[in-house]
């Protein structure tokens, strides 16, 4: 704003900033109200409105030939990325299930001393019946895996008479396991955050 | 109204049916290679620019809305691979002098000039592609993108006091051109 006599002027920014409806409402009337009485200022409003309007009604250009092909020839149809996903939860879940297979001798041995030597610390515990349950469940899972897995499937067995070496190293491919699981996680959910944003 | 949405093109595409991206890139082309145009100066390099953004388009579309339309969407990809070519190509550089000397001047009063000047649409377009590049962006991002002087900012990582006056000074620049060609004629 600038003094000319009595009256405060707009600066010619503050003119552009009204023209494009920039300014704040309490501004956008106060210069309304003044270019109603300000011939100056009206005719560089006017100036600056002329050459918007000239822009803002150019025609198009014609393009001289079309885009269509080309485009579609540097594309690839593109695959249901629905499709890559479950492909990527399915290896994934089979990942977890072999390295469970092949690990569970291991998993087992050093998981269930180690559960069972926990149980008379918890006499002292006020809600150890909750504890007494959970060792159960532990018992339950063990069932239900060995009933569903090891009876069923021998490949247990086959693969540590055939690999002992890689059996008796099964905590490393557990630890693998892990890393694998988590940074494959890391690594999608910046896909999934992106597909569920607008760019 | 098309006869297909954009939207149902979009999903098409999604689902691996490349003729409806062809459709949609024949349905935008001459947009996306207009804005092209006012950016780059050059037909070739329009062309070439406004054929590669539907291919990044395309690339990336599993980032769009469907529910949002795509003509702005595809803009803004155009816009930004010409600004980067630009930014590649010839680093914007400013002559302070020159800018502090043009911020003395006001606009020309001569609308009248400026407006039977528009009847003349090849005139105006000379005149846009004869701007700086650093003129013509804040031009195009305003005026055919739409963005807010917030939103020109952010684009072009430039404070909004530059984009205010980088505007104020382009619309000044047609203004003049035009009214030089309105006395000269």
């Amino acid at each position: 704003m600038r003094k000319s006599g009595n009256r405060m002027h707009p600066t010619e920014s503050e003119i552009q900033e009204y023209l494009d409806c920039e300014l704040e409402p309490s501004r956008m009337t106060e210069i309304e109200t003044h270019l109603h009485g300000c011939p100056s200022c009206a005719a560089k409003w006017r100036a600056l409105h002329a050459v918007v309007i000239s822009i803002d009604t150019l025609p198009s250009q014609p393009l001289q030939r079309d885009l269509t092909p080309a485009v579609l020839a540097a594309i690839r149809p593109r695959k249901r990325s629905s499709f890559g996903v479950t492909l990527w939860a399915a290896a994934q879940a089979v990942a977890v299930v072999a390295l469970l297979v092949f690990t569970w001798s291991q998993l087992r041995m050093s998981l269930d001393p180690l559960l069972r030597s926990l149980l008379p610390l918890t006499a002292s515990f006020p809600n150890k019946a909750l504890f007494a349950g959970l060792l159960k469940a532990w018992d339950e899972i063990i069932m239900i895996f060995e009933g569903l897995l090891l009876r069923g499937f021998t490949v247990t067995r086959v693969w540590e008479g055939v690999s002992p070496h890689l059996a008796k190293h099964g905590w490393w491919l557990a630890l693998i396991l892990v890393f694998w699981v988590v940074v494959n996680g890391l690594l999608m959910k910046p896909v999934r955050l992106q597909r569920n944003r607008n760019e | 109204m098309s006869a297909i949405l954009d939207r149902d093109l979009v999903l098409q595409t999604r689902r691996g049916e490349v003729q409806a991206y062809g459709q949609l890139v024949s349905r935008y082309q001459t947009m996306v290679f207009n804005t092209c145009y006012r950016l780059m100066s050059e037909r070739r390099d329009a062309e070439d620019l406004a054929q590669e953004a539907f291919i990044r388009a395309y690339q990336r579309l599993e980032t769009f809305d469907e529910d949002r339309p795509f003509g702005p969407w595809i803009r803004r990809i155009a816009a930004n691979l010409c600004i980067n070519q630009m930014h590649r190509s010839d680093p914007p550089t400013f002559d302070i002098d020159e800018e502090r000397d043009r911020h003395t001047q006001s606009m020309p009063l001569n609308p009248e000039a400026t407006i039977i000047g528009a009847e003349n649409k090849e005139r105006i377009w000379a005149a846009i592609l004869d701007l700086p590049f650093h003129y013509r962006v804040v031009i195009e991002l305003r005026h055919f993108l739409e963005l807010s002087y917030a939103e020109i900012s952010k684009v072009l990582g430039v404070p909004l006091s530059e984009v205010k006056s980088h505007l104020f000074r382009a619309r000044r620049l047609l203004a003049e051109r035009l009214s030089h060609e309105e006395i000269r004629q």
